[in-house]
């Protein structure tokens, strides 16, 4: 026998992809996707200064865009750790409550974690990290660094809002 | 007895802050909830607003960089323009989600806070961007569309008329929903610096026009010599009249959707009259300053004339309408 808990909240529903639509910043995640990759053409174009040659240690455009888009990628990580989360806070699963689950902030602290998180890391490859360090390694260890960077920035803020939102935790983890 | 305002969270929590007037709720709620009562027919306006704060981190970083490369003033004014206005467009799209975060009094601070600071900012823009050829030639040209010849010349003026008469509308939004204040002089204050930006913007224009219609023109006719200034271009009455017609229906449109969005039936039938009277004369003031514009612009023909004055229709019965509907319940 064991202690039934009721849920904190009841589930809301909604299909794949409902919690990026009904996030509260979806349209701000297009707007500074679009600048990020604005000041990485700027960058990469002829005369430019190239930055991005600098902190990733590739030459070819190409692949600074190819490796940029599947950076991208990075920032869908976290949400399986918050989703997580969100079921210790709230007692509904990611699957069965995404609308309660954008509508608690869990994508936005998602995707800008990751986003802050993989800025900052490119900004200290290109100025603080000097050029020979790593090697050939460079991109996939700011990969790695943005990653742990990001999943942990993430589940700070998560706890911190879901504390807000819903009180202390009150279920073990899936 | 000081009361607390009775805005619950989650988790059995509740605004501390004290209750403003008669009303349940603090001032920040309360500018919450008239926020959202003014978009409740328009929900979707909650991502237009965070597109457009997008829009605004973005070129503020744009003006950051360019400042990096040409330190020169207008690229700071442009950066505490633009940063409050990203403030204001993501307090107002947090708020409209109406979602649990949605409700933190940190919202309401946030918008009053973009809404004070930009509602300044911009009147100094907007007059920097008048009185201060080179530093609109720089933002153009900053702008990366400086081979332009006609945006470099009336871009910058343009500018500044948009700025000025949007800091009206912000600092009357800034009274009206933050403030609470009705009839305020300040108000009245920011509107004539607005209008006398405007002034200021449009007066080479002017004079020079002045001077082309009264003495230029009779001028060269006694002396009998061939340069005659340009005069304004010439239309039919029709195309005049087709021109004043698409402006008024521009007019009307903008003004009937943005009262029924945001009015309700009884202050809606209240505005009517101000509305009639704005629709049937804003029109012609655009076809007036049009004709100048396109004689200025050597564009020839009934479309420039008929899509500018539809335009310049629209965009002066955007700030009337909003004028009006702060007005509607006074």
């Amino acid at each position: 026998m064991y202690d039934y808990i009721e849920p904190v909240k009841e589930a809301e529903g909604g299909g794949p992809g409902t919690e990026i639509l009904k996030s509260y910043t979806y349209f701000l995640f297009i707007a500074a996707y679009g600048a990020f990759f604005w000041f990485a053409r700027q960058d990469i174009k002829k005369g430019g200064p190239r930055h991005l040659t600098d902190a990733l240690g590739i030459e070819t455009n190409t692949w600074i865009i190819i490796y940029l888009i599947a950076a991208g990628f990075v920032f869908g990580i976290p949400q399986g750790l918050v989703a997580g989360l969100y079921y210790q806070y709230t007692g509904q699963r990611f699957e069965n409550d995404r609308l309660g689950f954008a509508k608690s902030g869990g994508v936005d602290i998602c995707f800008w974690s990751a986003f802050f998180v993989f800025l900052i890391v490119l900004y200290l490859f290109t100025y603080v990290v000097p050029p020979l360090w790593f090697g050939n390694a460079r991109p996939f260890v700011i990969f790695f660094f943005s990653l742990a960077g990001s999943l942990i920035l993430a589940s700070k803020l998560a706890r911190r809002v879901f504390t807000a939102l819903y009180g202390p935790p009150r279920f073990r983890s899936r | 007895m000081p009361v607390t305002c009775q805005q619950t969270y989650f988790a059995n929590q509740r605004c501390h802050y004290l209750t403003y007037a008669d009303e349940p709720y603090c001032r920040w709620h309360k500018v919450i909830r008239d926020v959202r009562k003014r978009y409740e027919k328009t929900p979707g306006m909650s991502q237009i607003n965070m597109y457009m704060a997008g829009a605004c981190l973005f070129m503020v970083a744009v003006s950051f960089s360019k400042f990096g490369l040409n330190p020169h003033y207008i690229w700071g004014l442009a950066i505490a323009y633009l940063l409050p206005w990203a403030c204001i467009a993501f307090a107002d799209g947090m708020i409209i989600r109406d979602y649990p975060l949605s409700q933190f009094a940190l919202w309401g601070k946030l918008l009053a806070f973009g809404l004070a600071i930009s509602s300044i900012t911009g009147l100094a823009f907007a007059l920097a961007l008048a009185a201060d050829k080179e530093a609109g030639e720089i933002l153009i040209r900053g702008m990366g569309i400086g081979q332009y010849k006609n945006l470099v010349k009336y871009g910058p003026p343009v500018l500044a008329i948009l700025i000025a008469l949007l800091s009206f509308v912000l600092t009357e939004r800034l009274l009206g929903e933050v403030l609470l204040v009705e009839n305020s002089s300040l108000g009245c204050i920011i509107g004539l610096a607005a209008l006398g930006i405007v002034v200021v913007v449009l007066w080479p224009m002017l004079s020079g026009l002045v001077s082309d219609i009264d003495l230029g023109g009779s001028e060269a006719k006694e002396s009998g010599g061939d340069e005659a200034k340009s005069t304004l271009l010439d239309y039919e009455w029709y195309e005049l009249l087709a021109a004043y017609v698409v402006g008024w229906i521009a007019g009307v449109m903008v003004n009937n959707s943005m009262r029924q969005s945001r009015l309700g039936e009884w202050a809606y039938r209240r505005t009517q009259g101000m509305s009639m009277l704005s629709c049937a004369l804003l029109p012609g003031l655009a076809l007036y300053l049009t004709r100048y514009v396109l004689t200025e612009l050597k564009a020839e023909g009934i479309f420039p004339l008929i899509l500018m004055t539809g335009f310049a229709a629209a965009l002066f019965c955007v700030a009337a309408t909003q004028w009006i509907i702060g007005r509607a319940y006074s």
